[in-house]
């Protein structure tokens, strides 16, 4: 792993206290560790040529300096500001477990943190809501740096503790952001799969480019439990003593169903997915929301 | 359901372990919030029953397990026909019960020998929960042992149609057991192929009311007598229980038991060894009792030996013996079957023994004076202790009012046996108990042969040169345990010694011993010059009784006494007889003064040099009283009669025809909880033309069971006749416990094993036997429950990688 990787690491991650100097520390290394970036937009603001190679849209081409040197060269502008992004972030109860180093509300908040950062690094806009059973914070687009420190704020903040409530709360989303955005959700959906389903239908209907974060524990991927446990439900009153090895086979397949069920559901709604483990490191995540961000400045 | 090892059996509560291990596992679960509950839940209400079901089956099937290995370990054993169907039907128990003294060891109350009972009565109890046949046989060792010790007369008498001993009795000889060996093993059972009823009391009643003896048992004989009906054994499977308490002396090199057991495994018979003692017990045994080489006489003090051995583990500290002197002296003394002894009893201060080492003889002596003449008894006792057989012995001292001492003097004035006549016989208050009589070297020829044996011991001085006829009679008195000192003189000149004493050295004629009375020859007179520096005495003592009271002083006793001339002696000669002779006492110059020689049953003293003055100045030092008194105690010695026998020895008492009436009685002791002693009546037969012999033979076969004990008992046999002037006489006869019964050190199994190699055998603790069984007929069921155990564990491995006890390889 190159140096620069180490600080996409949860490992790494968990020791920095602070969220901006996170975001900055991962997404400065994640980026550093391209040798060239492809990901400049359209903007009014010329930046450089490069030879054009095959499959570059013609419209970018310099007719001017083919007309003069005969040569196709692409023309390459500083991205424009006017992409929004929504970043919603699961603040339930249940997003509170993890055994690793980041439970998953914080490996959640790292990648929202991260994006912000990243975002506004390009001069996009992003706006910030937290969530459990209804909207626990709500942050506007902005594309200032100060919104930054706003949004650091309210995910180093929250305290997940509640239910989940999707459909009320994506119907709220739809109403607080009328305006077509790329939508980044950070969730584990570990509510009811049907009020997911419809709310992801519903911001998907109101026109947003969805990006799904489906953040799981290892543990609860793996279900590694050996001993006797009493397990006691984080968004409910169940409990279940049990063997878990006993139980282990059937509890794999029921949440390999739920999970198949999400992906299929994101495919059919052309939501793009991505199941993340807590214990992996989050530069997936950071591309994953690239290569969405330039699917939706395509489409603009 | 029943078990070789019952203790075990608790074992079984080890069948709750699995499920108290899932319960404390249940409650030792850790707690975890969980945010997928719905899947798990889910994965729950879909596996629920199964899991259950599983889970049960998992419990059930570990504990079947466990209860699988427990009945294994324990050895379950049963009789029932369906797990039989491939079993035996008939087995057969011989059983061969050691009832030596050694059995009688207790510990909290209960013999080793109650044990073994107990152990047999496990068999029969056993043996009835089964539905296969069982026969017993019960073999008691004591029964073997005397049938093998009796003598052919009393075979004869007993049973003309028996034939005498079998050959294979007694002598290790078991590979040709004939058939007079199985009639004997017919008549010395105590059960013979008895078949085994619901209610087996009634079977064993007989058994059950016998008590060890308090005789040393082999069990050899009793293996002998078994081996031939074992071997014409028609039963399907035949187990011989051999219940002992496994002593070392009996066990550790025991080549003929090793040759019998092993002459026994060879066939398809099942040998166990039962252990019916649990550990070993400190032990005190009274070794020996016995008078010391001395003049035994009415009125002169008799010191007894009495020895203790300690066969415990520990030291015994202050052991106090009891002693007690029973005075039987009255002429109209009368039997008293209600009291332990019909004579006087005495009690002496006891005698104690400060300490005794584990293994050590201790020996210690007791002074006792019986005033007048009679059959005396002294007894000496131990402090109770685990094996109360061997606490008590007693010797008898016959005791006349004087033993008569006969001096033959060369010299018809008797000179030369004046010193030792006044040595022996000093008057005044001084009371030897010795009779002495002085007659001439004629009287040797002149008298009948049987006519010396009134005398003690005879002593020769400065005799002449012997015919035949005297030399026979010598011969033949010696050698029926007479005692003879012979003292050289003046009498035969220098060169007469080669001719007078020629006949001494060569066999007498017409003796049939061909031993000749003297076992060297002489050379005559020698000078012994006196040693100038005067450092070193002239005598120099060995370690011999004549002279124990004078050894061990810090200096010489004899340094005062003066050796002027003594026989040389040539010892070139006879030199087949060398090894019976030994110095006793030698001169300065190393050559011998006085010898010790071994003829018969007899000995004879021959004194190399004279109490004559001109030969030594001896019999004016203080020292020859004493060597002249103890010379005499130790001659009279050879023919005192036994003082004590081993229990179980033969009962016989010889008396004149002409003195006494044939009819007598015989009073054993008391058996064990019965203060009356059993009398038995006695006639006397004929034996000769003036003796009659009253005799008692034990018979196992024939004689009750209260006779055999009574006569195997150790004790003090009364046998009380009657003169033909009306008075009763007494003649005592005591009978003590073998010493060696008192070793109570066990082999260990280890050992045991060394010492039966080759022998297949099954040693186990009668507890084990009494409470389950190894027995026979019930068959062990170890196999079956090995391979329910394997196909369960397999089973059990099954359902556990199924319940998804055992993680998938990913």
């Amino acid at each position: 792993m190159p140096d620069s990787k180490n600080y996409l690491h949860p490992e790494a991650i968990r020791r920095i206290a602070s969220m901006e100097l996170r975001a900055r520390n991962i997404v400065e290394g994640f980026l550093s560790g391209m040798h060239r970036s492809p990901y400049f937009g359209q903007s009014v603001e010329f930046v450089q040529h490069r030879q054009y190679v095959p499959g570059d849209d013609l419209r970018h081409i310099d007719w001017k300096v083919w007309g003069r040197q005969d040569r196709l060269y692409i023309k390459q502008y500083e991205e424009d500001t006017n992409l929004r992004c929504t970043l919603l972030v699961d603040g339930s109860a249940s997003m509170n477990y993890g055994r690793g180093p980041l439970n998953k509300f914080d490996y959640a908040a790292t990648i929202a943190a991260c994006l912000a950062y990243l975002s506004l690094r390009q001069q996009d806009s992003v706006g910030l809501t937290l969530f459990d059973q209804e909207i626990r914070t709500k942050l506007p687009w902005r594309s200032s740096r100060t919104h930054l420190q706003a949004i650091y704020r309210s995910l180093q903040q929250a305290k997940p503790t509640d239910k989940t409530d999707l459909t009320k709360v994506f119907r709220e989303i739809n109403d607080t952001y009328p305006k077509r955005s790329l939508m980044v959700i950070a969730s584990d959906f570990l509510g009811s799969e049907k009020e997911t389903l419809r709310g992801l239908g519903s911001l998907r209907k109101a026109g947003h480019d969805i990006l799904v974060f489906h953040i799981l524990d290892d543990d609860e991927l793996d279900f590694p439990f050996n001993d006797p446990t009493r397990f006691e439900g984080m968004e409910s009153v169940d409990h279940l003593t049990c063997n878990p090895r006993s139980l282990r086979e059937g509890y794999l397949e029921a949440l390999e169903r739920f999970l198949n069920r999400i992906r299929h559901a994101c495919a059919g709604l052309r939501i793009d997915y991505q199941l993340i483990r807590t214990s992996k490191n989050v530069d997936a995540a950071l591309s994953a929301y690239l290569s969405a961000r330039m699917a939706h400045m395509r489409k603009r | 359901m029943q078990f070789v090892f019952q203790p075990l059996a608790w074992g079984f509560l080890l069948v709750l372990l699995p499920l108290l291990i899932h319960l404390i596992n249940l409650v030792r679960h850790r707690r975890t919030s969980w945010a997928a509950m719905e899947f798990l839940l889910e994965s729950y209400r879909k596996n629920r029953r199964w899991v259950w079901l599983k889970q049960a089956l998992l419990i059930a099937s570990r504990m079947l397990a466990m209860a699988l290995l427990v009945a294994m370990l324990a050895q379950w054993i049963t009789g029932s026909k369906w797990l039989s169907a491939l079993g035996r039907t008939t087995t057969h128990h011989y059983v061969i019960l050691d009832d030596s003294a050694s059995m009688s060891d207790s510990a909290n109350g209960k013999s080793a020998y109650q044990t073994a009972l107990g152990a047999i009565a496990s068999i029969a109890t056993s043996a009835n929960q089964g539905s296969q046949q069982h026969l017993l046989s019960i073999f008691r060792a004591s029964r073997g042992t005397l049938a093998a010790n009796r003598s052919p007369e009393a075979d004869n008498k007993s049973n003309d149609t028996q034939a005498a001993e079998p050959k294979g009795a007694g002598t290790g000889d078991v590979s040709t057991p004939g058939l007079d060996s199985e009639v004997r093993a017919d008549a010395i059972a105590d059960l013979l192929a008895r078949t085994i009823p619901a209610d087996a009391s009634g079977l064993l009643s007989k058994i059950n009311s016998t008590s060890p003896t308090q005789l040393e048992c082999s069990l050899n004989d009793t293996l002998a007598a078994v081996a031939p009906l074992l071997q014409a054994d028609q039963s399907d499977r035949a187990i011989v229980y051999i219940m002992s308490d496994f002593r070392t002396k009996d066990w550790s090199n025991a080549a003929t038991l090793q040759q019998r057991l092993g002459a026994l495994g060879r066939g398809s018979v099942e040998i166990q060894l039962i252990d019916c003692v649990e550990a070993r017990h400190e032990n005190l045994t009274l070794a020996a009792i016995e008078p010391r080489q001395e003049v035994l006489a009415a009125g002169v003090p008799t010191m007894i030996n009495i020895t203790v051995q300690n066969h415990g583990a520990a030291s015994a500290r202050n052991v106090a013996v009891r002693i007690q002197a029973i005075d039987y002296s009255r002429k109209d003394g009368e039997v008293k079957p209600s009291e332990p002894y019909s004579g006087v009893v005495t009690e002496l201060p006891p005698l104690v023994f400060d300490r005794i080492e584990p293994g050590e003889a201790v020996t210690r002596n007791v002074q006792v004076v019986f005033p007048k003449s009679g059959s005396h008894v002294v007894t000496a006792e131990l402090p109770p202790d685990a094996l109360a057989a061997d606490n008590t012995a007693r010797c008898v001292l016959d005791l006349l009012d004087g033993v008569r001492v006969l001096l033959v003097d060369g010299d018809a004035g008797g000179k030369h046996s004046f010193f030792v006549e006044s040595a022996l016989d000093p008057g005044g208050n001084a009371r030897t108990g010795l009779l002495i009589s002085r007659e001439g070297p004629e009287y040797l020829r002149d008298i009948d042969a049987e006519g010396l044996d009134q005398y003690a011991c005879i002593i020769l001085q400065s005799v002449p040169s012997l015919d035949a006829r005297a030399l026979a009679n010598l011969h033949r008195y010696v050698s029926r345990g007479g005692g003879l000192a012979v003292w050289f003189g003046d009498n035969v000149t220098a060169n007469d010694y080669l001719r007078s004493y020629a006949a001494w050295t060569k066999p007498i004629p017409g003796v049939a011993d061909q031993t000749p009375l003297m076992p060297f020859g002489l050379l005559g007179p020698v000078d012994f010059p006196k040693d100038p520096a005067d450092a070193t005495p002239d005598i120099i003592a060995d370690n011999h009784p004549i002279f124990a009271p004078l050894l061990g002083l810090s200096s010489s006793p004899f340094q005062f006494v003066r050796i002027q001339r003594y026989v040389e002696i040539d010892p070139g000669e006879n030199s087949g007889v060398a090894k019976r002779w030994k110095p006793v006492a030698t001169l300065r110059n190393r050559k011998p003064l006085m010898v010790d020689y071994s003829l018969g049953d007899g000995r004879i003293l021959i004194a190399l040099t004279s109490l004559d003055r001109r030969w030594c100045n001896w019999p004016q030092d203080p020292t020859f009283v004493v060597a002249a008194l103890k010379m005499v105690g130790y001659l009279c010695s050879f023919r005192t009669s036994e003082t004590s026998k081993l229990a179980g020895s033969g009962l016989r008492w010889d008396f004149s025809a002409q003195e006494m009436l044939p009819e007598t009685e015989l009073v054993c002791p008391a058996p064990t909880g019965r203060s009356i002693r059993p009398i038995m009546q006695v006639n006397g037969a004929a034996v000769g033309e003036t003796s009659l012999r009253a005799k008692l033979e034990i018979l196992p076969e024939g004689d009750s069971e209260d006779r055999v004990r009574a006569l195997t008992s150790a004790g003090l046999f009364e046998w009380w006749g009657t003169a033909v002037q009306g008075d009763k006489i007494v003649k005592n006869l005591a009978r003590n416990t073998p010493p060696a019964e008192g070793d109570t050190q066990r082999i260990a199994p280890a050992d045991l094993n060394n010492a039966l190699p080759g022998i297949k055998y099954n040693y186990r603790s009668a507890a084990s036997v009494g409470s389950n069984l190894a027995l026979s007929g019930l068959s062990n069921r170890n196999l079956l429950l090995m391979a329910m155990l394997l196909a369960l564990l397999a089973f059990e491995q099954w359902l556990a990688w199924s319940a998804s006890y055992h993680l998938p390889k990913r």
